[in-house]
Formats: structure tokens, sequence, C-alpha cells
């Protein structure tokens, strides 16, 4: 075991022994960042004062014992307690026990024991914190998985009634009971609610833990492809200015292009048409950055583009960029938006790169 | 339809205004279209009477987590290897459409599909 050092708080109402077991902690490498006499003064101090682990005499100076004091350390300042006993009765014992020491010491205490007990008491504590972050890490997912399951659900439960009413339109039609084009409209707004319920599927989905890769020029090719039709509809041109096509960047093919995609669509949406959307790549350090470009309004200044539904813009869905940030960030990557040098909107991402070693030049 | 026996059609959805608007449309388009909410009564009809041209599905009948839909996808493709065999699912997976293809079925479509393109992929699915 490799020797640790840590902050210690003495409680020991005999000062002979503070002193001895002081001067024996700090010779095994520790420091001493404070001593207490009785339980009151024993709880301030280490509130105030934050140590790693406290040494804590039983029997105390005053009102209260060391077991009250540990108690109260445990239950609001979730620092370990290690307990220094004379020989006890089993009942102080017992009460002991309840406190959820980290370890006991019986005076006089021996050196060796001294600094193996302090060492367990350090790694258990430290081990305890860890499981208690992985159980928030498994709660936080099980949140996250139970939305997805959510909004999956949900989806579901739209889709069906909204097939019920475009069905119900295009029997209408062709029975010849309402005009044509009449039911335009409830069809348009029928697949706007299903395109909602899919994004929100597609942002509340977990991505679970990325593995793959996508070459650079097949990531941008996939997302032009994407992204044509749209293009073309509001007459934006978009530039490709491609850096190298074999770099590798660990990216999702299938959430990656997603990604890319809702960013370049989002710059569409908001270009004046006739205007241009720039997408460029270049390999910056250990990873690759994408900019999209747009002419348009750009990014406004109150309002956050990356909570959903947060933009305010009307036409988009309100679940683009924050998709594209959880699908980035999923995979160790960055997104960020600004403005354009001459005015619109700037987004940048930065992808890391897969299999550095494969390429030279 | 000059001579040629009319088309027949079975549509199997437990969703009331889903069903009708199939029916309808299916119907105003030349198909003589049978519609059944349930499996029995899927069943039952397949049964009686002579093997349907084309048969459509809902995937889940009754209930988001049943596959139903799958049973009478194997019920028709048992009763004649001619008909043409669609599915409609909500949402389904690649692997649902294997295991779709497996029973028998020859598309599976997701809703929701406009009616004009569905009656198109009829058309060809007959025309095959």
């Amino acid at each position: 075991m490799t020797p640790v050092s840590a902050r210690i708080f003495v409680v020991e109402d005999s000062g002979i022994v503070a002193q001895d077991i002081e001067r024996r902690l700090q010779a095994l490498g520790h420091q001493v960042c404070g001593r207490a006499a009785s339980c009151a003064e024993a709880i301030e101090a280490v509130h105030a004062t934050r140590p790693e682990l406290v040494l804590m005499d039983i029997m105390l100076r005053g009102a209260g014992d060391g077991i009250e004091a540990a108690t109260v350390i445990r239950d609001r300042l979730h620092i370990p307690v290690v307990f220094l006993t004379a020989s006890s009765d089993a009942a102080t014992l017992l009460r002991a026990r309840e406190a959820g020491p980290y370890g006991y010491l019986t005076k006089p205490v021996d050196d060796g024991e001294l600094q193996r007990t302090v060492e367990i008491a350090l790694r258990l504590h430290a081990l305890e914190r860890e499981r208690d972050l992985l159980r928030e890490a498994l709660s936080r997912a099980e949140r996250a998985a139970t939305l997805g399951a959510l909004a999956q659900g949900l989806a579901h439960e739209v889709r069906n009634p909204a097939f019920a009413i475009t069905a119900s339109c295009d029997a209408l039609e062709a029975q010849a009971l309402v005009p044509p084009g009449r039911l335009d409209v409830v069809r348009r707004q029928v697949e706007r609610l299903v395109r909602l319920m899919d994004a929100l599927v597609e942002f509340a989905t977990p991505g679970g833990t990325p593995t793959g890769c996508v070459a650079l020029g097949r990531l941008l090719s996939e997302v032009r492809r994407l992204t044509e039709t749209l293009a073309r509809q509001r007459g934006v041109a978009v530039e490709y200015v491609a850096g190298p096509a074999v770099v590798l960047l660990q990216l999702d093919e299938i959430r990656g292009t997603q990604a890319l995609a809702h960013v370049v669509q989002n710059a569409i949406q908001h270009s004046p048409a006739g205007s241009r959307v720039v997408v460029a790549a270049e390999v910056v350090g250990d990873g690759v950055a994408l900019v999209v470009d747009d002419e348009g309004p750009g990014f406004a200044d109150d309002g956050d583009p990356f909570v959903p539904f947060g933009s305010g813009r009307r036409g988009t869905l309100g679940l683009g960029l924050p998709t594209a940030r959880r699908v980035l960030e999923d995979h160790g990557g960055q997104i960020e938006v600004g403005a354009r040098p001459g005015g619109g909107a700037r987004v940048r991402l930065h992808v890391r790169r897969a299999g550095l070693e494969e390429e030279s030049g | 339809m000059t001579g040629a026996a009319p088309r027949r059609m079975l549509v199997v959805d437990d969703e009331e205004p889903i069903l009708f608007a199939l029916q309808s449309y299916f119907e105003s388009v030349g198909f003589v279209v049978t519609a059944a909410a349930d499996l029995e009564l899927a069943r039952r009809q397949l049964a009686e009477q002579p093997p349907f041209d084309v048969v459509i599905a809902d995937l889940r009948l009754a209930g988001v987590h049943t596959t139903d839909g799958l049973a009478v996808v194997a019920a028709a493709r048992k009763r004649s290897a001619a008909s043409r065999i669609l599915v409609l699912t909500a949402y389904g997976s690649a692997e649902m459409e294997k295991t779709a293809r497996a029973q028998g079925a020859d598309l599976l479509l997701y809703k929701p599909r406009p009616l004009p393109e569905i009656a198109r992929l009829v058309e060809e699915l007959l025309a095959r």
C-alpha cells in the first residue's frame, strides 16, 4: 500500500495523550489540523476545519461524550471517525458501534496499529464515497432511461391517432367528400406533431456507451444527403469545405450524422433565401473542429439555444441543438455557439479523433 | 373492373377510426374490403371466406405490448401463399421487421403513412 497523507483532527481530553498521538501521526506523514477536548468543541472545530479523519476519545470533558460527537460528525459532516478507547464496558462499546466508526484504537496506542487503522479508515471512506458516486450515476442513468421510455411510449401513443387523422383525411378525399387539398392543413399539422415526437424520442433516449467511429468524409456526405432537400426548398447554398476525408472521428455514425445534420438544418432554417451556409472542417490538436456558419440573424442574446424548446425561434422544433450537444458530449466532444465574423451565426463542434496512430499526414 | 373479379382485402385494426378510414379508402379505390377489429374476427374471416388478395394488419392489436398482428399474418399466410400481406406499426424495429417477414408478411409500414402511398405499394405487390 502506498503511504497516504491526510489531514486528521484529534479529540482527546488528556493533553499528554493528545500530544503523543499528534506527534506519532506527524511521524507517519499525516497533518494534524486541530485538537479538541470536549464534545461541543469537537463538533464546532471539526465543522470549521473539515479534516479527512477524526480520532475520537470516547470519554471527554464536560457534557456529552465522544460517541455523541461522532454521531453528529457522521450525520452532518460525513467525516469518518476512529474511536480511541481505554478499556470500556460492554454497554459503551455497543453505543459506540451505533455511531458507525471506521475503526477502534485501544489506548495505549501502538504505532503499527495506529498506522494500519488510520489507513484502513481513510481507504474505507474513499471507497464508500466512490460507491455513493456510482449510485448517484446509476440513478441518473435510470432516470434518463425512464425519460427515454416515457418519450417512446408517448410517441407510440401519438402515432396511432395521428394515423387515424391522416387516414381519415385520405378516405374523405378519396370518397370525394371534401375538395382536394382542403385537408392539407390538417395533414401538415399532424406531420408536425409526429416530427416533434420523433425529436423528443431522439433527445430523451440515452445513447449508451459510444463505441463506433466514422470517417470525416463519410460524415459530411451523409449530412449533405440528409439536408439537401431542405436547402433546396429554402434556396440556400450549402458549401462543404472539407478537411482531410480520411480522418477518423470518435463518433457513432448514425448519431453523429444526426447531430451535425441538426446543426446544418438549423443554419439553413435561419438563412435568408439566396445566402450561403458554410460547413468547414479542420484538424485541431487531438480532434477535428467542424464550423457551421450561416448568414442569418444569428443567435439572440437572451435565451439558451441548448435548452430544449428554448430557442424561441419560429419554424423549428427547438430540440436540434440540445440533441446535437447531447450526442457530442456523449462522445467526449463539445459544441458552442457564437457569432460569425461579418454577421450571422457560427456553431463550432469539436469532435475527438479516433485511431490517431493510423494517421501520418 | 371490366369483367375481372373485384379484388378482395382484409383490414385488421383494433382502432375503429383507423379501421373505418382504411375500409372506406380502399373501397373507394375499387377493393371489396372486409374489416376485422380483433384477432378472433380476423381468424374467422380468414377461415370462412375465400383467400384474400390483400391483408393489411396492425401489428399491435388491443394493447401496446401485444403483437397479435403477427398471429393474423401467420393465419393469413397459412390460408394462402398468394395473399399480399402488409403490416402496419406505430413503432417498429429492424428486428420486428424480420419477425414479421418470418411469419409471412410482405411489407412492414410505419404509421402514419398516407393511404395513397400504401395503395401504391399494394398495387406494386399485386403486380409482382
